[in-house]
C-alpha cells in the first residue's frame, strides 16, 4: 500500500469538504474516485498534497506521516499532480523547456546540457516532439500541454501520481488519446495514478479499484468489475444510471440518499456503507 | 490588470509602436529622453560650473540673444544702481560677444575623461540664458547640475520602493493569514501618516550637517520609506488572487521553495500593472525632494538640485523683482507633467480595456 487516509476530515468555515474519508491506494494500480461535482475529490488531492491543511487525520504515504515536516520533501518527491485544465496549469511566461526544468531541478542542480537531455527525453515519453521545446505554452495546443503536464508530474520520478480529471477540458479523440499515453505509462514506468473524475464509464476502463464518494464521505468501494458491474449503494446506482443517461427514470430520493456509517462487505473486496 | 503570456508577447512588441501612435505620449517621452540626457552630461551642456559665481552678475537677466547675419551674439551688460540699491542691468551694443559652440572652458570630468569643451559659451562675457541666481551663477548650468539630483532621486526612489514594495505584498499575499495580517496593519500605519509629516518627521531623526552625498542618500531612503506601503497593498492584493492559480498550486506541489514561487510566476505577473505605477509615482519622488530641499532640509547649497534652486524664490519681492528664478519650478512642472502622460499612455497601451476614448 504506498498511500493512506485515516478519518481524514478539511472543513472549510463550516463546510464539511471531507468529513472523514478512508482511502487506500495500493502499489502499481490505478485507483479510481469518483463522484459528482462539489463531493469532495479535488480537496482530497489538494490535502494528500499538503495544499489544504487537513482539520483533523491523518495522511501516510508509505508509512511515513506527511503532516510531519521532516517528510515533506519525501512527500513532493513522490506524489506529483495533473490538473483538470492544461491552459491554466502551466505558467503563461515560462517556455516548455523553463516548465520542465524548473521540475528538474526541484532536487538538486542539473547541468543545462544535461537538463536538455532529460527534457527532451520526458517530452519523447509523452509522445511530444522536442521541437516545442522553446515554445510558450499558448503557442501549443489543449493536447500538447496535457502531455507537457504529464510530462512535469513524471519527469521525477514520483510514486504516485494524481490525475485530478486530466481529460474532461479536452475534446473527445485528444482525450482518448491521453488515457491510452496515461495506460502506456502505468505500464512503463510502474506508476501508481488516483484517477479523480466523475466520468464513471472512463473511470470502468481505466481503473483497477474504485472508490465512490458522496458528500465528503466514501460510499461504496471495491474493485473496480465489482463496484460497476453490481453497484449496491443508491448513490453509486445513481451516478452508473446517470452516466447511462438514465436519470429521468432515476427515482429522486436516491439522489439525497444519507450516507450510513455502517461498513459492510457485500462481495469479497467490495464494500458499502449502509443501514 | 494581470495579462496573459500570449499578450505579453505581442505587446512587447507593440508597446512602442503603440507609444509612438499616441502623440501626446511620444512627446513626453521625448521630452523625458532629452531631460535626462542633458542632465545626463550637464558639464558638457552647462556653460559653466555650478558654483561659478560671479559677484558682478548678481541677478542678471536672462541675455537676449542677438543675430548678426546669421551669427548667434550677446551684447556685454552694464549696469546702474538705482535708489533702491538695485542693479539695473542693460546692454552695451559696442560691445558684442558672439556665441561660439564647443567652446573651450572649465574643466570637468565626463565617465572619467577630462574635457574641457562645452556645447556653448562666449569669450569675454558670461552668457546667462536664463538668468543669474544672488551670486551671479547661472540658472541654466545650475539646473542641469541640480536635474541631476531630483531626476535621478525619482528613478532611484521609485525603484527602491518599487522592490520594497513588491517583496512584501508579494510575501504577504502568497502566506496570507498572521503573516498578511501584521504586514497589512503595518502598511495601514505607514499610509495613516500623513507623508509630508513623515518625511519631516525622519529627516528630523538624522543630524542636519551631512554631507552632499550622505543628504542624497537619506533622501532616496526617506521618499522610498513612505512610497513602498501603497504598492505593497496592491501586490498583495495581485498576489491573493494569482497563489490561487493552478500553475502556482503546481509549483507548490513540485516542491518549489516558497520564495523562488514568489520571485518567478508570482511577482511577474504584476508587471504590468508596475511599470504603470512605477512612472506614475515618480512625479511623487522628484516633488518630495524638491519639498525637502525647498525647505532647506534637503540638498544643501552651494550643490544644486531643482528644489534648493526654487527655495530663493520664497520671498515674494524676489519673485517680483527677478521672476526668472522661478524657471527650475518650469523644469520640475515640465517633467511630473511627462512622466504622468506617459504613465497614462502605458497604461492604455498595457491595458486596453481601461482606455478612456
Amino acid at each position: 500500500m504506498i498511500l493512506r487516509t485515516k478519518k481524514l476530515k478539511v472543513h472549510f468555515k463550516g463546510v464539511k469538504a471531507l468529513d472523514g474519508v478512508d482511502i487506500f491506494l495500493s502499489r502499481g494500480l490505478t485507483t479510481a474516485l469518483a463522484g459528482e461535482s462539489g463531493c469532495g475529490k479535488t480537496t482530497l488531492a489538494r490535502a494528500i498534497l499538503k495544499i489544504h491543511e487537513p482539520t483533523s487525520g491523518k495522511i501516510y504515504l508509505e508509512d511515513k506521516d506527511i503532516a510531519l515536516k521532516e517528510n515533506s520533501v519525501f512527500l513532493h518527491r513522490n506524489v506529483q499532480i495533473v490538473f483538470q485544465n492544461p491552459f491554466l496549469s502551466l505558467d503563461p511566461r515560462f517556455t516548455i523547456f523553463a516548465t520542465l526544468y524548473e521540475a528538474l531541478t526541484v532536487c538538486g542542480k542539473v547541468k543545462k546540457k544535461n537538463a536538455k537531455d532529460a527534457i527532451v527525453k520526458s517530452l519523447e515519453e509523452v509522445e511530444l516532439d522536442s521541437s516545442c521545446i522553446n515554445r510558450y505554452p499558448h503557442q501549443l495546443s489543449g493536447g500538447q500541454l496535457q502531455r507537457v503536464c504529464i510530462a512535469r508530474a513524471i519527469i521525477n520520478r514520483p510514486a504516485l501520481v494524481i490525475l485530478d480529471e486530466p481529460t474532461s477540458s479536452l475534446d473527445v479523440t485528444t482525450a482518448s488519446k491521453i488515457i491510452k499515453l496515461l495506460n502506456r505509462l502505468k505500464q512503463e514506468l510502474k506508476v501508481t495514478f488516483l484517477f479523480i473524475s466523475h466520468d464513471l464509464k472512463l473511470l470502468n476502463k481505466i481503473s483497477d479499484f474504485s472508490f465512490i464518494m458522496h458528500k465528503g464521505k466514501i460510499v461504496e468501494y471495491g474493485p473496480r468489475n465489482l463496484v460497476y458491474s453490481n453497484p449496491m449503494h443508491p448513490y453509486t446506482k445513481m451516478l452508473i444510471d446517470a452516466s447511462n443517461q438514465k436519470l429521468a427514470a432515476m427515482p429522486k430520493e436516491n439522489c439525497e440518499s444519507p450516507c450510513s456509517s455502517i461498513l459492510r462487505e457485500i462481495e469479497p473486496g467490495h464494500f458499502i456503507f449502509c443501514d | 490588470m494581470i495579462i496573459e503570456c500570449g499578450k505579453v508577447l505581442s505587446m512587447k512588441n507593440n508597446l512602442f509602436k503603440e507609444i509612438f501612435k499616441n502623440k501626446l505620449g511620444f512627446m513626453a517621452l521625448l521630452i523625458l529622453c532629452s531631460l535626462y540626457t542633458s542632465v545626463a552630461f550637464a558639464p558638457f551642456f552647462a556653460p559653466y560650473s555650478y558654483d561659478d559665481d560671479d559677484v558682478l552678475s548678481s541677478y542678471a537677466p536672462p541675455t537676449k540673444v542677438h543675430f548678426k547675419g546669421i551669427r548667434p551674439v550677446i551684447y556685454a551688460k552694464d549696469y546702474d544702481v538705482n535708489k533702491y540699491y538695485q542693479r539695473i542691468y542693460r546692454e552695451n551694443e559696442s560691445k558684442v560677444h558672439p556665441i561660439k559652440f564647443f567652446v573651450k572652458g572649465e574643466k570637468y570630468k565626463l565617465l572619467g575623461i577630462e574635457c574641457d569643451r562645452h556645447f556653448f559659451g562666449t569669450e569675454g562675457e558670461k552668457i546667462f540664458l536664463l538668468g543669474a541666481d544672488l551670486k551671479g551663477r547661472d540658472i541654466l548650468s545650475r539646473v542641469l547640475y541640480g536635474g541631476r539630483i531630483s531626476l535621478s532621486i525619482g528613478l532611484i526612489g521609485a525603484a527602491i520602493s518599487l522592490i520594497l514594495g513588491l517583496l512584501v505584498g508579494g510575501v504577504s499575499g502568497y502566506y496570507g493569514g498572521r503573516v498578511d495580517n501584521a504586514i497589512m496593519r503595518l502598511c495601514e500605519m505607514m499610509m495613516m501618516v500623513p507623508s509630508f509629516y513623515l518625511m519631516l518627521a525622519m529627516r528630523a531623526a538624522f543630524p542636519p550637517n551631512l554631507t552632499s552625498t550622505q543628504v542624497y542618500l537619506l533622501i532616496v531612503v526617506i521618499l522610498s520609506f513612505i512610497g513602498w506601503a501603497s504598492t505593497a497593498r496592491i501586490i498583495r492584493g495581485m498576489a491573493i488572487s494569482l497563489r490561487e492559480r493552478e500553475f502556482v498550486v503546481a509549483a507548490k506541489t513540485l516542491g518549489v521553495a516558497d520564495i523562488k514561487i514568489i520571485i518567478r510566476h508570482i511577482l511577474p505577473h504584476t508587471f504590468s500593472y508596475c511599470i504603470v505605477a512605477v512612472f506614475l509615482s515618480i512625479p511623487g519622488y522628484i516633488l518630495g525632494e524638491a519639498a525637502l530641499s525647498l525647505l532647506g532640509l534637503g540638498i544643501q547649497e552651494p550643490q544644486a538640485s531643482w528644489g534648493n534652486l526654487l527655495s530663493s524664490a520664497m520671498g515674494i519681492v524676489n519673485i517680483r523683482l527677478y521672476p526668472w528664478i522661478l524657471i527650475p519650478g518650469l523644469f520640475i512642472l515640465v517633467t511630473v507633467m511627462c512622466f504622468n502622460i506617459l504613465g497614462e499612455t502605458l497604461r492604455d497601451v498595457l491595458d486596453p480595456k481601461r482606455k478612456i476614448v
